[in-house]
């Protein structure tokens, strides 16, 4: 072997094969998780232990190469386009008929493979048998029985798979279906495919059977030849009285299920399983919703209210507020450091890099619920569960979660979104999330209803109501825009075995979360508070320009930015600059609002809500223009932290600029109909304006309404400037 | 309007009889604690495939065990494993009368796909 030529082997297998557990007990902790190109899927590799020169790749979880989800299609590619060394995939034990299908697949490659039973130990307990040896002698490869768990044989494995790898040979599928499609297989293999390598001409062979035009294309085939090849098709699908595509998957699984009986004991069909015990009570048609409420509650209160919120407290006053930052600044004079760069170093950067590391500690707590919830089987739960509530609105039964963490903070929440499979339903959630009012809105929401609704209750209450209407609207109107339509995916789910979920992989999937936001969304993060503490603390006094001194921050490139763009803002009844700035200043953080109206109003150290401001704000807004405001800043973009992690999870400017262009026009939208309509109502005098928020609520009821398939026409406008 | 009815492909491939008639048996009509065999699965594009994929072939035991606390979806169990699927994916299911214990027929038709594939063996 060349030692300097890399070895790429890919680990396959279906979801909840304990795939995940498998690349961690093959790679330690020397893994890379990042992305696979333009998509929201996850991707990591990692170096096989013992072999540095190995590099493992972790395809996504599949039960099938043929396309029919983002996952697959990525996998699929993967393996045919990058031909890896060597594949190994992982099977369930405990389900191996299904798990074997896409053996059946991956063997038609030619790929070497090696094949990793899991989860035998469970499968010795049960009673079963297994004759590891005569199963990989039907699919001609290597077998190796594992538990990912118990880290048995994962070096034997690794041996293994080197093995094969090394060889750089080629596999030639053993498995055989029923005579009247190996006929038509063979018939095409000699007629169109006796020019290809021979490990390829089967994986071919199916293709064109199937009908797979991309692959037809791939060969070019001749217009004679296919019709040639069709007259075979239509002959089996008569003689089998079914489609192509629909023999071939019979074939695959009663293949399967011929081979099954020859090496496996099974166990006694009937006996109900520990886990379709638990799932008696906890997917009860009475009870399955007072536990998912009651499991929420849990993970809502420890992570968001109690451990979460405390944490971050204490990150964000304590940590920084009182430690570092005072010692650092104390540093700073005492080295004599000029006064700009202090600030520059204080209040832009230390204070940027807090508010990224105050949320690090709820993170950290919400992930490891999520990984629990995930790696024990009970989020398929949660979308079985809430499905049929979700759906109507483009959003998955999962969504509920992200929906939730939300109501504490956002920045968490998106991130929650990752383990929504679906990536329509993904990216609905990730631009919907915001919506829901975050605990940093909280005390805008109360300086506003405190200054002007006498009270906290209704203001409050409304919203979240706002906040939830956002989300149902949204949902309805954008799943029936192109950029979300397309064929529906299909929700049909595997509920997995409730399992003891394994340390190891909680605490490395939280890991692994919480080091990809702090590296990609920390940067945008730090970047936008530099620019913003620098156009805030800078300005033209008296036409020098220069760093500002307390109470002149109305001489602020801010402000100034702030006068320049306030004929925006009028038709939304605040077109003043302190409001606007305000309300740009929740772009560094929601709370930032409130303290901003201090610091404009002369309040230099004002409580959050403190009533002595209520005064001027009330000259500054009516209680028609302070709703448009809040409002606003309630449903527009979101803090820069939560933008990091759109972009993060987006992973594509085109949705990330979607998303936050997308949240801004609901929030003006909305607060300047109510602006305008309240107006109207109130004085009795119909304006431009008027007639102009009448449309615009027009627009948001055919939004609603209209027809969810729309004729081309309409659709292509809808669709102005979206790339494929 | 609002929420939108899915719609309803029906694939048919122009050779074979056209097999659909409203008083098909699919799986969403079979009760809960009931199984049914697969005779065909109709629909188009991915729901097709994915159903398939998942193991829904001819001649496939499908038992029925629950639906959802919202009245959707439903959760079956086959080839030893638990699935859930809307009721409107499950219509493109087409099935044989419900049966509440293993059919002889179904074993009948097993041993006659495997006589056809002894060739290769």
């Amino acid at each position: 072997m060349n030692a300097t030529m890399p070895i790429t082997i890919a680990v396959a297998g279906n979801p909840n094969s304990g795939k995940t557990t498998l690349f961690n007990a093959l790679t330690g902790s020397n893994q890379y998780v990042g992305n696979w190109p333009g998509v929201t899927v996850e991707k990591k590799e990692g170096v096989l232990i013992g072999f540095p020169e190995v590099i493992l790749v972790d395809l996504p979880g599949i039960y099938s190469l043929s396309t029919n989800s983002l996952e697959e299609e990525l996998a699929r590619d993967y393996l045919l386009e990058s031909n890896p060394d060597a594949i190994i995939n992982i099977v369930d034990g405990t389900n191996l008929e299904r798990n074997l299908y896409l053996t059946t697949q991956l063997a038609e490659l030619g790929i070497p493979m090696v094949l990793a039973i899991n989860m035998m130990d469970e499968v010795e307990k049960s009673g079963a048998k297994i004759d590891g040896a005569a199963l990989g002698k039907a699919f001609g490869v290597p077998v190796v029985e594992i538990s990912a768990l118990r880290e048995t044989q994962i070096d034997e494995l690794a041996r293994l798979a080197m093995e094969v790898a090394q060889k750089k040979g080629h596999l030639l599928p053993m498995h055989r279906f029923s005579g009247g499609v190996e006929h038509a297989l063979g018939h095409i293999e000699e007629v169109a495919l006796h020019e290809q390598p021979e490990h390829k001409q089967r994986w071919y062979a199916v293709k064109l059977f199937e009908r797979n035009e991309l692959v037809e294309a791939e060969l070019g085939l001749s217009e004679e030849l296919k019709d040639h090849i069709q007259q075979d098709i239509r002959q089996t699908e008569l003689e089998y009285d079914d489609d192509s595509d629909s023999i071939i998957a019979a074939e695959r699984y009663d293949f399967i299920e011929t081979v099954l009986d020859k090496v496996t004991v099974r166990k006694k069909a009937g006996d109900l399983s520990p886990s379709d015990r638990i799932d008696r009570v906890v997917t009860n048609r009475w009870l399955a919703l007072p536990i998912f409420a009651a499991i929420m509650f849990v993970v809502y209160y420890v992570s968001v209210n109690t451990v979460g919120a405390s944490m971050t407290e204490w990150t964000n006053n304590k940590l920084f507020g009182q430690m570092i930052l005072p010692a650092f600044s104390g540093k700073l004079a005492e080295w004599g450091v000029a006064g700009w760069l202090q600030g520059l170093l204080v209040d832009g950067i230390l204070a940027g890099v807090g508010s990224v590391l105050s949320f690090l500690p709820q993170m950290i707590v919400l992930f490891l619920f999520l990984g629990l919830l995930e790696f024990s089987g009970y989020m398929s739960r949660v979308a079985f569960i809430m499905d049929r509530m979700f759906r109507k609105f483009g959003l998955s039964g999962k969504s509920f979660i992200p929906m939730l963490i939300g109501s504490g903070c956002s920045v968490p929440a998106i991130m929650a979104a990752r383990t929504i499979e679906n990536e329509h339903d993904r990216r609905m959630t990730v631009i919907t999330t915001s919506f829901i009012p975050c605990g940093a809105k909280l005390p805008v929401i109360a300086m506003i209803a405190g200054a002007f609704f006498g009270g906290r209750g209704w203001v409050a209450f409304g919203a979240y109501f706002l906040g939830i209407a956002a989300v149902v609207v949204s949902g309805i109107s954008l799943k029936k825009t192109r950029l979300f339509q397309g064929e529906a995916a299909p929700f049909v789910m595997e509920l997995p075995a409730y399992r003891w979920p394994s340390i190891k992989n909680i605490l490395l999937t939280t890991w692994d979360r919480i080091s990809s936001f702090v590296q990609k969304a920390s940067t945008i993060i730090l970047l936008a508070t530099i620019v913003i503490w620098f156009m805030t603390y800078f300005g033209w006094v008296d036409g020098r320009f220069q760093m500002l001194q307390g109470g002149q921050i109305d001489r602020s490139m801010l402000a100034g930015f702030g006068n320049a763009i306030t004929w925006i803002f009028r038709p939304l009844g605040w077109g003043e600059w302190r409001p606007v700035v305000a309300a740009l200043s929740g772009l560094v953080a929601k709370e930032t609002v409130v303290s901003s109206f201090g610091i404009f109003y002369g309040f230099s150290e004002v409580a959050e809500g403190g009533k002595a401001m209520w005064i001027s704000l009330q000259a500054a807004f009516s209680a028609l223009s302070a709703t448009s405001f809040l409002i606003f800043v309630l449903l527009s973009a979101p803090c820069m932290a939560t933008i990091g992690s759109i972009r993060r999870e987006m992973n594509s400017p085109f949705w990330t600029v979607f998303a936050i262009g997308y949240m801004t026009t609901v929030g003006y939208s909305v607060a300047l109909m109510v602006f305008q309509i309240g107006t109207w109502l109130q004085s009795g005098i119909f304006t431009l304006w008027t007639g102009i928020a009448l449309a615009l609520l027009a627009v948001v009821v055919w939004l609603v309404f209209r027809p969810s398939r729309p004729a081309g026409g309409a659709l292509k406008r809808a669709n102005v400037g979206v790339r494929g | 309007m609002l929420l939108g009815k899915p719609n309803k492909i029906w694939c048919k491939t122009p050779h074979l009889p056209d097999r659909d008639n409203d008083d098909m048996k699919t799986l969403r009509d079979v009760e809960i604690g009931e199984s049914a065999r697969v005779i065909r699965v109709h629909g188009c594009g991915r729901i097709r495939r994915r159903v398939m994929d998942m193991g829904i072939t001819k001649n496939v035991e499908i038992f029925v065990r629950k639906v959802a606390p919202l009245g959707d979806p439903i959760e079956v169990n086959l080839r030893g494993y638990e699935l859930s699927l809307r009721k409107d994916d499950a219509e493109i299911i087409e099935v044989s009368s419900p049966m509440s214990s293993i059919n002889n027929e179904c074993h009948h038709a097993h041993n006659h796909r495997r006589r056809r594939q002894s060739k290769f063996w």
